[in-house]
């Protein structure tokens, strides 16, 4: 049978497997990412002990399930063997983090094979995401040299799989951008969206139009009309709301809805869908704040429905 | 700089200056005096320092449960002072109250009053009359940020006429309460005459830092570097009160002088009437700029 929500609608549950050795970062980023922790919070969790399950409402219907497994060598034992069957099967993505900075990469390799190898008996379907994470820890100019040295032999340890590896620290943007590629992977009405988006954008005459997940402000999909050069600019702007959501929280006040405008442009960001914020960015200084108010509540319903009927 | 790189700062070996001149209205400079230089009384050019000084700030580590030696080498630096130049005002911050020593507000009052009193010992046995202004500062909030802006305040003589203006502005515009920022460093340099709300502070100094973010994503033009808050540099934004209440607030931000802007909370239902609130803020803009060129000529004439 189906899962139900309270409303009755089917959900789909989407299991995703968190893993790395321990100290790989992997809980601070889960933190951050679905509990709108600040980074510099992060110092204050300790390690996971065995396997921590949290659910994650996304978009609608689609429900991850997030099983954060704890790294420390103990554990990892026992996810191999007595609980092998438990773990690894039914997943449909497979994280798992990497500390850059960590003095045995070749053990982290082996483990990371270990992974790969009950997955391709349990759920040979998975989609892997590597990240290789706390790359703040390294000066600017190693970054990329070393980056691409792990992602080599990560590639050459995943046989069988589709892999894709994402340079991440958490105290930039790079994080935000790694999950909203896995949580894209994950959303199967993606193209449609992406076309009545485009619409929407050429019809209200925006130079972009982003939507963001509700409760992470991770980018679900966007069109860009005018060719922006800025390649991390969504991730920024989730970055900038989330660190204002936080401010309101500690101030007792609940965000709703922004303009942000100077010569140059207009920004809107406000409510959209039940599950989702729009950003709509206007540089011609003939449209209205009014008419982009408008139009933005004129289509709600109609989006409403694409995301809702996501699968 | 975030306070984490703080970490990082090595201690100051020598006095070091820094101008401030964002507004080219609300200038001052900023000497940096490592912990361990004496102002001397027989040194030209520590002299010069002390007369051309409008405040002397003496940071004091809470976290140091000995006041003892801080207190009295600044009774030392206020003697010296008071001296060549009775007109500064003297600012105590007591720093660092962000440790796991002063978890609750009492422990920060004890604090407070035990370098208060004995500051007020210290400085009656010289029998030293000047007015000292403590405040509990830390970096990892706003205290910081609110504490420079009522030392900087206390230097700008147009300071009550502009906060008379705002009061004004407020009433006749049903605004809840309204402060003008400096953008670049988010110090208030006068607000209406209700007393401050740290939260209201807070919401609308973070406002600053969204829309400078934001504008230098989507708000650049192709001479990058270019300054990114200019003369239409606005915002709104819709909160609710977490509370459950239906009641909803807009914070409402404008430009009104360069790296000026004016933030007001206004209740949401009277910000339908927006051009007349905008109005007012034009007015407003104005009365500031004719305060501005006033104290400008008064300098002139002295």
């Amino acid at each position: 049978m189906q899962p139900q929500n309270q409303d009755g609608e089917p959900e789909k549950i989407e299991k995703v497997l968190l893993m790395g050795r321990m100290s790989a970062g992997k809980t601070s980023m889960r933190s951050i990412i679905f509990a709108n922790y600040l980074a510099r919070d992060a110092y204050r969790i300790t390690f996971t002990h065995d396997v921590s399950r949290s659910r994650v409402r996304f978009l609608g219907n689609l429900v991850l399930s997030l099983w954060d497994c704890g790294g420390q060598d103990l554990f990892m034992v026992q996810y191999f063997q007595s609980q092998r069957e438990h773990i690894f099967k039914n997943v449909q993505v497979l994280i798992y983090v990497f500390d850059v900075t960590s003095k045995d990469f070749n053990g982290d390799l082996q483990y990371y094979e270990n992974c790969l190898e009950a997955l391709t008996e349990l759920s040979p379907k998975a989609k892997i995401f590597c990240l290789v994470h706390k790359m703040d820890l390294l000066a600017e100019s190693q970054r990329e040299k070393t980056f691409q040295e792990k992602r080599m032999k990560i590639v050459e340890k995943t046989k069988g799989f589709e892999v894709d590896c994402f340079k991440t620290s958490i105290w930039d943007e790079t994080l935000y951008k790694a999950w909203s590629q896995i949580v894209y992977f994950l959303l199967p009405n993606v193209k449609t969206l992406e076309k009545n988006l485009e619409q929407f954008c050429q019809t209200i005459n925006a130079d972009e139009v982003v939507l963001f997940e509700r409760s992470t402000f991770l980018v679900i999909s966007h069109h860009d009309a005018k060719g922006h050069e800025d390649m991390h600019r969504f991730e920024k702007i989730s970055n900038i709301i989330k660190q204002f959501k936080l401010s309101c929280i500690k101030t007792s006040f609940q965000f709703q809805s922004m303009v942000v405008r100077n010569q140059k442009f207009t920004a809107f960001i406000d409510e959209f869908t039940s599950s989702t914020y729009i950003m709509i960015i206007v540089s011609d200084p003939d449209i209205e704040q009014e008419a982009i108010a408008l139009n933005i509540k004129a289509t709600k319903d109609y989006f409403e429905g694409i995301v809702s009927n996501s699968f | 700089m975030s306070p984490h790189e703080t970490f990082f700062l090595t201690p100051s070996s020598k006095m070091e200056q820094f101008q401030i001149d964002n507004n080219p209205y609300i200038q001052f400079q900023i000497k940096d005096f490592p912990g361990n230089q004496e102002l001397k009384e027989t040194n030209a050019v520590d002299i010069q320092t002390i007369k051309g000084c409008g405040s002397l700030l003496y940071v004091i580590d809470a976290q140091q449960q000995e006041y003892e030696q801080p207190c009295t080498k600044l009774r030392d630096i206020i003697k010296t002072c008071h001296a060549i130049n009775n007109k500064i005002s003297y600012d105590v911050f007591i720093h660092k109250v962000d440790t796991d020593m002063f978890l609750l507000d009492d422990q920060k009052m004890d604090c407070l009053n035990d370098i208060q009193e004995l500051m007020k010992q210290l400085l009656m046995d010289y029998n030293l009359s000047v007015s000292l202004s403590f405040y509990l500062t830390s970096i990892y909030d706003h205290t910081i940020y609110e504490s420079l802006s009522k030392v900087i305040q206390k230097l700008l003589p147009q300071v009550g006429f502009i906060s008379a203006m705002i009061d004004n502005l407020i009433s006749n515009s049903k605004i809840e309460k309204a402060f003008l920022f400096d953008v670049i460093s988010k110090i208030y340099i006068a607000t209406d005459s209700n007393p401050v709300e740290m939260k209201h502070y807070e919401i609308c100094s973070e406002l600053i830092d969204v829309l400078i973010d934001v504008s230098c994503i989507y708000g650049i033009d192709e001479h990058a570097g270019t300054l990114k808050f200019d003369k239409e540099s606005s915002s709104i934004i819709k909160l609710n009160h977490a509370g459950g209440s239906e009641e909803k607030i807009v914070l409402y931000l404008r430009e009104v002088d360069k790296c000026l802007a004016l933030v007001c909370l206004i209740n949401e239902r009277e910000f339908h009437k927006q051009h007349l609130i905008n109005y007012n803020i034009d007015k407003f803009k104005e009365g500031l700029r004719k305060i501005f060129e006033a104290a400008k000529n008064a300098k002139k004439l002295q």
